[in-house]
């Protein structure tokens, strides 16, 4: 460890002063020592490696005059009004090691004695300070507000906002940009980064045809456009932002709640990014899942409740700060301090919090703030949705650059491999170009928190467009300096989603509750809507609605069930079977007396899709609707299903006034699996005909009820990734567990991961069905195979020495197993994992 | 008294010394960060190189194991509250320790270890397995803010492979998929934070385990090979030379290369159950423990670093018992009872015993009536609530007790014949003697493979220990 060397003048000033304060004894001094020439190099050799400049040990720092009268996390470190009991000369000459300071070092002397007397006396003078003396020059200090750097002059007819500001700092580090990386190279990156696909054939041919000047921008704008593929490739940045799945830690016991249908719908719409903010800081029930977090059953630490996780979710997702440190207790690295982390947990909670440091209780409340005041503040007396509203406010305040900066940052890190500021959650880091950095955050909340204008900003730019600058190594030792992208590895969803494009083998399901698309606007026009909406014929036992019962009903009185059936007799077994559900009241469907997935129980007046297809068969069939009356009184349903058989004709199931209806039913009717079309109390109930609801049956309800229903008949899209629940393969290529915010993935490939691509299961079962499906194509020539599968997968053809070694293993005639072998090898290459 | 100091722990405060002048590349490249005032962490000298944890997922009842109480049978309308152990005591090699009737074997070995029967756990006020198993596994009590590494990676991530083709950390008999509360398994099965290079291999079948270090099913011989063969060609042809430099591709390369040595290896062999001799499998085919306790022995001849072997834990089966404990209990004993042994003494025939330290361990005891510990708010977990039993699935230990449990530990440097802590005799069977926390039973198996318990790594530029805060502390009287 290096040690402070000490100028000899100031070793003479410190011993004739020493003589002086050894002299006087503990009064104090007739003349106060001189801060810069005697206190201030004591000060420098004991005291401020540890608290000065970024150095905060046990919060306390004394870099600054105000820093010093601030005290430390335990209170003032100097008492203003009684000098003599200022804490700071009970440490400095305490005999206790674990007490006194400086902390014990054998390899560094003591302050001596007359060091120590001098300080002494210089406490007990008042501690007089040079004005505005700092030991250290501030730490860097990230900006909160907005600012448009000027942009330099045009260099080369360059005029892309980014590339002016690059050539500046480029200039400014003597560097240079690799070259622009060729049309093809860049379909790719654009396609893998924008979309999370590879570039499909005809597209791709065309774009490599165009002369047009303009030809990368206009590709940009095409794919922007593509919102579904664009959401489903997003979707899995965001859920690992904003720690969203759809299984996991906390949902079998109801602790954790999903956001993907509203997720969904942001992307899809491209919702503003202040407006997504908004609604997640200040959330609604179907937002609330990252407010939320995650419940753990049984006692946690205080680091981990409720509002803390709400402090730490909302600051590190949105503001890119880790208030981690600061939630047991005053951060070391940062200038966070406990009361930031407890003052964000206490917009949130209901009740008072009491500050727990380190565990332990500290007997103080927190008062609801936010942390940066220069903008506003929480007002500590209004209720909670006041409170949260105002932190939405102050989140998404048009001066707030620090929120459009954190969101640029991890754009441009997804991007281009790093971030402007790394790590993407230390947003008080200084980046490596402010101007662009500010640039970008500017011109997000410019453009009306538009996130793809970002996108294309950034992906437009020559920055994004050169290619790929190589590293020697796995850090930037010696500091980073920008040099061109830098390859990025296939996510996990990406590497599943790519090997099924490939092969046309992607699976038709999905775990994540959400509608894909949106109906199909040809399919709108030629459909129409039978279903009516109908409900029980009367309903003696629950016509009277007097407060008593419907109370009653509310406190959990057992609800009984009114009952919906009707029975059709079908030629064939339907191939699929989907539509939709709408109910007033809580519904839910069996067919065949077998009770169906979804919906268990719906929300109050909300449609819900079916797809149904296995629970048909030839010959009869009965469909049954139980409806909780404990819900509503008079509550009507919808129901329209397509079912389609293998000779292409359809049929449809709608509610109508042909159904039959029965009530009373007790709920434990459908538990436990007991319930059967034939059990007597339900085939000899009073089955009476149902009847239509009028009032319901409106043309507007009509025609929203028509769209769901095309939505849900229309051809499922094939699956991708990141609408499905994590399995083995994802897990091992680095799909996280979302219990935590994790904002970065694994960026090397491990020996773990190779030998599980090299001989796992799971792999090798999606190589074989896409190597089927391949040879399955009408006459493919093993030379035809290996140019469609180099410039499918690497977006361009092989090379005359990698067609021969490609042909040798394939055989002139090629085997499945063949293609399957081939298609490995492809997919294992650096140059299809990595996005270059 | 403390005024200024953060925390009154020196070690803390050197370390953030040391923290506020650690580089950015340090950082980055997840050295070992200097801990204490030294520069370095101290690691102390290793016992042991390999490390075999046996795993009683599901809350394995000390007074039915290794600390038997008194015994009364099931007789119909007996007072639960009489009820302490459900087997009787039998004696072992050892004269001063007696253990619960359907252990012999494992009895008659009891002289090459040491037995803890002060093993404490913290009450989470709901006793929940995950939870106190994903504590055990990690060290530290979730939820945390970040992903923990499992003890497995640690030694991965410190010590790295003892054989450099075998992969560190292998994880035997757990299933991760398809079974209740898989996802809080997957939270602790995990390298975390430090990355799936420091990740589990997980065989959960041990039988099947060959086929993770063979080519895929149906490929003939050559194919494999070939397929390999073609893949280096098409990386040397690769028309994008200079990219060749790049750090990423490199180590993609060398994971590939990594792997394939693994699969083309002489050590693959060791996965293989079925090259075993029958009358040496047959000792150790009592399930898939068994024959798991088998493929660990197999793996650490062949110069596996740690290896977890598990009965597996699936909620309300095997140690899992919420009723029925005396039946499963039993069940459970002749499963474990013989290759535990055979794995002990194979260890010792073949020389590895001295160097490979066998921990049994599980993540709770269970108790006839307490539930947590005494004055525990956890809810009371047991099927059957009543005072008496009416029925034999009525007598076991069916409540989950965290005041005292039992570990076994065998070689590695440990004490041979040797007995440590104690629990009460009579209810609450509370550890009253040398109580030993889930921490300091870490800090003793990270110091017997030569693991500092105060090694401390950056994440998000906070320090992460392999002990909570560095402050685990071995137990020293354990050792020889």
């Amino acid at each position: 460890m290096k040690r402070t060397h000490l100028p000899l003048f100031v070793f003479l000033c410190v011993a004739n002063a020493a003589l002086h304060a050894v002299a006087q004894e503990a009064r104090p001094p007739a003349k106060a020592p001189d801060f810069v020439h005697e206190i201030a190099p004591i000060l420098k050799e004991h005291c401020t490696e540890c608290h000065s400049g970024d150095k905060k040990k046990g919060g306390f720092s004394l870099n600054t005059h105000p820093e010093w009268l601030a005290g430390s996390e335990n209170g003032p470190v100097f008492d203003v009004n009684a000098p003599t009991k200022s804490k700071v000369l009970e440490v400095i000459f305490s005999s206790d090691r674990d007490v006194v300071m400086p902390p014990p070092d054998e390899k560094r002397p003591r302050p001596s004695r007359a060091q120590l007397e001098l300080l002494k006396a210089w406490v007990l003078s008042g501690s007089a300070w040079e004005a505005d003396y700092a030991f250290k020059r501030p730490a860097y200090e990230a900006p909160l507000k907005h600012r448009l750097p000027e942009l330099p002059p045009i260099v080369d007819g360059r005029t892309h906002p980014l590339d002016r500001l690059l050539e500046d700092y480029l200039t400014k580090h003597k560097t240079s940009l690799p070259p622009l990386i060729d049309d093809a190279g860049f379909a790719r990156r654009l396609y893998l980064d924008l979309l999370g696909i590879l570039p499909e054939p005809v597209v791709f041919e065309e774009f490599l045809k165009s002369n047009a000047p303009d030809k990368r921008s206009k590709l940009v704008d095409s794919l922007l456009q593509r919102k579904t593929e664009y959401t489903e490739h997003w979707l899995s940045f965001w859920n690992d932002l904003l720690r969203n799945d759809y299984g996991g830690t906390g949902f079998i016991t109801g602790g954790r709640k999903q956001i993907s249908a509203w997720l969904y719908e942001a992307l899809y719409t491209n919702k503003p990014y202040d407006r997504m903010v908004r609604e997640l800081v200040n959330p609604s029930p179907e937002t609330e899942g990252l407010a939320l977090g995650i419940t753990w059953r049984g006692t946690v630490s205080a680091s981990q409740t409720r509002e803390i996780q709400f402090a730490q979710s909302i600051s590190q997702s949105f503001l890119g700060l880790n208030l981690k440190c600061a939630s047991c207790h005053d951060s070391f690295i940062d200038k966070w301090k406990l009361t930031d982390a407890y003052g964000l947990a206490a917009v949130y909670a209901d009740k008072p919090v009491e500050i727990a440091r380190c565990e332990k209780l500290t007997g103080k409340t927190a008062v609801p703030a936010w942390p940066f005041p220069e903008l506003g503040q929480i007002d500590p007396a209004a209720p909670r949705e006041a409170r949260l509203k105002q932190l939405a406010d102050l989140m998404t305040h048009p001066e707030n650059g620090w929120l459009a900066r954190t969101i640029v940052n991890r754009f441009w890190a997804r991007l281009l491999g790093r971030g402007l500021v790394h790590p993407v959650d230390s947003m008080g880091t200084q980046p490596w170009s402010e101007e662009i950095l500010d640039y970008l955050g500017f011109h997000l909340a410019d453009s009306r928190y538009d996130l793809k204008a970002t996108l294309r900003l950034i992906t437009t730019s020559r920055a994004y467009q050169t290619e790929t600058a190589a590293r020697i190594k796995n850090d930037d030792t010696g500091g980073f300096a920008f040099k061109g992208p830098r390859a990025k590895r296939l996510t996990a969803e990406q590497f599943l989603d790519l090997i099924w494009q490939l092969t046309d083998s992607a699976p038709l399901t999905q775990d994540a509750p959400v509608r894909r698309g949106e109906p199909s606007a040809a399919l709108l026009s030629e459909t129409m809507l039978n279903a009516l909406p109908v409900q029980v014929a009367s309903a003696p036992e629950t016509q009277h609605t007097s407060k008593s019962d419907s109370k009653k009903a509310a406190s959990g009185a057992k609800p009984s069930l009114n009952a919906l059936r009707k029975t059709v007799e079908l030629t064939a077994k339907p191939l699929r079977v989907a539509g939709i559900l709408r109910s007033s009241a809580a519904i839910r469907i069996l067919v065949n007396g077998t009770l169906q997935q979804a919906p268990r129980a719906t929300a109050h007046g909300q449609v819900t899709e079916l797809q149904l297809t296995d629970a048909f068969s030839k010959g009869d069939n009965t469909i049954v609707l139980l409806q909780n009356t404990a819900d509503a009184v008079h509550s009507h349903m919808w129901l329209e299903l397509q079912l389609s058989f293998a000779d292409g004709s359809t049929q449809r199931l709608s509610s109508d006034t042909s159904w039959e209806s029965a009530q009373g039913f007790p709920e434990e009717f459908v538990k436990s699996g007991k319930f059967s079309l034939k059990t007597p109390e339900f085939a000899n109930a009073a089955w009476t005909t149902v009847t239509m609801n009028a009032e319901a049956n409106t043309e507007a309800q009509r025609q929203t009820l028509l769209s769901d229903f095309v939505w849900a008949i229309q051809p499922r899209l094939p699956a991708r990734a990141s609408l499905l629940k994590s399995d083995l393969l994802m897990r091992t290529l680095g799909r996280p567990n979302r219990d935590q915010i994790v904002t970065s993935r694994p960026n090397d490939l491990s020996t773990l991961e190779a030998l599980d691509l090299s001989a796992g299961k799971r792999l090798s079962e999606l190589i074989s069905t896409g190597a089927k499906k391949i040879s399955a194509r009408p006459h493919l020539s093993s030379e035809s195979l290996v140019d469609w599968i180099f410039v499918r997968a690497l977006a361009r053809p092989p090379q005359k020495t990698e067609r021969e070694a490609a042909l040798e293993l394939l055989g002139p005639t090629p085997k499945v197993q063949n293609i399957e072998d081939l298609l490995w090898t492809i997919c294992m290459l650096p140059e299809f994992q990595l996005v270059r | 008294m403390h005024t200024l100091s953060l925390d009154p722990q020196n070690t803390r405060r050197d370390f953030l010394k040391k923290l506020s002048a650690a580089s950015l590349s340090a950082l980055m490249t997840g050295e070992p960060r200097a801990f204490g005032s030294n520069d370095k962490v101290v690691h102390p000298k290793a016992s042991a190189d390999s490390c075999i944890l046996l795993w009683m997922g599901g809350g394995m009842a000390a007074p039915d194991n290794f600390d038997p109480k008194r015994y009364l049978p099931y007789e119909k309308g007996r007072p639960m509250k009489d009820i302490l152990s459900t087997f009787p005591a039998i004696d072992t090699a050892v004269d001063s320790i007696k253990i619960a009737q359907g252990l012999e074997n494992i009895a008659s070995i009891m002289d090459r270890g040491t037995l803890v029967r002060s093993h404490v756990q913290p009450d989470l006020g709901s006793i929940l397995h995950s939870r106190h198993q994903y504590h055990w596994h990690t060290g530290y009590v979730p939820p945390q803010t970040v992903a923990c590494p499992h003890i497995g990676a640690w030694m991965a991530k410190v010590l790295g492979p003892r054989n450099p083709v075998m992969p560190a950390f292998i994880n035997v008999g757990q299933r991760i998929e398809g079974i209740g509360e898989s996802e809080e398994i997957k939270a602790f099965t995990t390298a975390g934070f430090f990355g799936t290079e420091y990740g589990p291999m997980n065989l959960p079948f041990p039988e099947e385990a060959a086929e993770s270090v063979r080519p895929p099913a149906g490929m003939e011989p050559g194919r494999f090979e070939n397929r390999y063969k073609l893949y280096r060609k098409l990386v040397d042809q690769s028309p994008n030379r200079d990219f060749l430099s790049d750090y990423q591709r490199e180590s993609m390369l060398r994971s590939f290369e990594n792997a394939q040595r693994l699969l083309g290896s002489k050590e693959k062999d060791a996965f293989d159950l079925s090259l075993e001799p029958k009358e040496s499998l047959e000792k150790y085919d009592t399930g898939r423990f068994g024959r798991g306790c088998l493929l660990a022995r197999r793996l650490v001849e062949n110069g596996a670093r740690f290896v977890e072997v598990t009965t597996e834990y699936v909620p309300f089966l095997h140690w899992d018992t919420h009723g029925s404990g005396h039946e499963t209990v039993d069940r459970m004993h002749k499963e474990i009872d013989q290759p535990i042994a055979t794995l002990i003494r194979d260890l010792e025939q073949r020389g590895l015993l001295e160097r490979t330290l066998v921990v049994i361990a599980t993540e709770f005891s269970r108790d006839a009536m307490v539930e947590g510990t005494v004055g525990s708010s956890a809810g009371d977990q047991a099927a059957h609530k009543g005072d008496t039993m009416e029925d034999p699935k009525h007598y076991g230990l069916h409540r989950h007790f965290t005041g005292g449990s039992s570990i076994a530990l065998f070689g590695g440097g440990i004490k041979k014949g040797s007995l440590y802590g104690k629990t009460a005799d009579e209810r609450p069977c509370l550890a009253i003697e040398n109580p030993v926390s889930v921490t300091d039973v870490h800090a003793t198996i990270f110091h017997a493979m030569g693991i500092s318990p105060k090694t401390v790594f950056d994440i998000e530029n906070r320090p992460f220990y392999a002990t909570v805060d560095g402050k685990g502390e071995p137990v020293r009287a354990l050792f020889a």
